[in-house]
């Protein structure tokens, strides 16, 4: 379980990467992120899905160590983590109810990689090791076993030099994958407390 | 004498207490109480043609042919505990593929059941029990397809419902009742006590088809939980 919760905000943190910091694995310098904001939609393929289940939604990131990955379609969900706690929230009968589980705790854990991303160190992963290819694209693959058997390999595609990532694709097998293309991306605006505290 | 009081309110309170265990013991009986098969009045010859219609209306409420599924699932323990995943339904006459993934998208758990072997291609914890599996997918035949019985019989319930009524060669029974805003299946295990009800909602027509938008299926008995599914996308293949 905690590899699987480690891959889940893996895929969440990897959206906060900005140029600046993936360039930090071809060695040059890190540019500092206090806070990003960024729309995302997801496409979900799976071998038997006749097409891929299309996912809408926003990220927003406070350094250091605040999330909002909320998911607005199909389902409404919110995932907050405010000063290393997080808590998942689904809307049901137009209320937000929490749900517990799932290895929550264990997500705090994860929340080290994502800062230290966000410091621009994504080579020093414990969780991964990076590599940079043509056309601007890092491909990260797990070092543990454990993991490797839940996600082969991530690919983290740049939007050029001036914003976020322009994509994440999670692989789980050779046909199924996660597909995260960002877009609308905000960076080190300031975002009131209150959106990492409540759904 | 404070020490006689002292007893007189410790006496008290322990009254009070094994009152409200009893009223506890008492309320948790009652939901563990089994439901068991109604009577069914078969439909006679006078009623030729409404049994006619009515068999055609059970029919109806399973699609034929290929069909894809996704849906929101809210899983719902009776101790509160649960979660919320989207799950996917292939079926394609000879195999049924279920999978199920995280908001996120994440694959927790696939399977396939084909010429009545089952095969888990994917298990993540907490979905890695055998006896998952096998519940999921005994609750996906239930809810996709018709029962495994020979034709059903046509009756009426005490309370004048008209019911198709299928008798697997397990003793299995599940009834089946159709109306124009949906359906309730409720299964019956070979002891006649209620397992599983399916309540069938806001019916759409996909493909010329009637497909539900939203399911509910009531689990019974010790580890009864309820599956909340709402329909994301209903696809003909």
């Amino acid at each position: 379980m905690r590899s699987l919760i480690v891959v889940l905000f893996l895929a969440a943190g990897l959206g906060f990467l900005s140029p600046a910091q993936a360039q930090d694995v071809a060695g040059q310098s890190p540019v500092r992120v206090d806070s990003v904001q960024a729309e995302f939609t997801q496409e979900k393929h799976l071998p038997i899905l006749v097409r891929p289940i299309i996912s809408k939604g926003t990220f927003v990131f406070q350094a250091p160590a605040s999330l909002r990955w909320e998911y607005l379609s199909p389902v409404h969900s919110v995932l907050l983590m405010d000063d290393g706690r997080p808590r998942k929230f689904i809307e049901r009968n137009d209320q937000f109810v929490e749900e517990q589980g799932m290895g929550m705790d264990s997500m705090a854990i994860v929340l080290q990689e994502i800062t230290g991303w966000l410091d621009g160190h994504i080579s020093d992963t414990p969780t991964f090791k990076a590599k940079v290819q043509e056309g601007g694209l890092i491909v990260l693959t797990p070092k543990e076993a454990a993991l490797a058997r839940i996600i082969s390999r991530i690919e983290l595609r740049l939007a050029g030099r001036s914003g976020l990532m322009e994509s994440v694709t999670l692989y789980e097998g050779p046909d199924s994958l996660t597909r995260l293309i960002f877009s609308h991306g905000v960076l080190n605006e300031k975002i009131p407390p209150a959106t990492f505290m409540k759904p | 004498m404070q020490r006689l009081g002292e007893k007189t309110i410790l006496r008290g309170t322990l009254k009070s207490v094994l009152a409200f265990v009893f009223l506890l013991l008492l309320a948790a009986c009652s939901a563990l109480q089994p439901v068991h098969l109604p009577d069914l009045t078969a439909l006679d010859a006078v009623d030729d043609s409404q049994a006619g219609q009515l068999l055609q209306r059970c029919r109806n409420n399973f699609v034929t042919g290929n069909w894809q599924f996704v849906h929101s699932i809210a899983f719902k323990r009776a101790d509160g505990g649960g979660a919320t995943v989207i799950g996917v339904t292939v079926l394609d006459g000879q195999k049924l593929h279920c999978a199920l993934m995280t908001v996120e998208g994440l694959v927790l758990f696939e399977a396939e059941l084909a010429q009545e072997k089952l095969t888990v291609s994917r298990a993540l914890p907490p979905f890695d029990k055998p006896e998952f599996a096998r519940g999921l997918i005994r609750d996906v035949q239930a809810i996709f397809l018709p029962p495994a019985a020979e034709e059903p019989k046509t009756g009426r319930l005490v309370g004048g419902e008209l019911v198709c009524r299928y008798q697997a060669d397990n003793g299995q029974i599940t009834d089946l009742l159709v109306d124009d805003d949906g359906s309730r299946m409720n299964i019956y295990d070979p002891d006649l006590n209620r397992s599983r009800s399916i309540v069938a909602g806001s019916p759409i027509s996909v493909a010329a088809e009637r497909v539900p938008e939203t399911l509910e299926l009531t689990a019974s008995g010790l580890s009864a939980y309820t599956l909340t599914m709402t329909l994301i996308s209903a696809d003909k293949i």
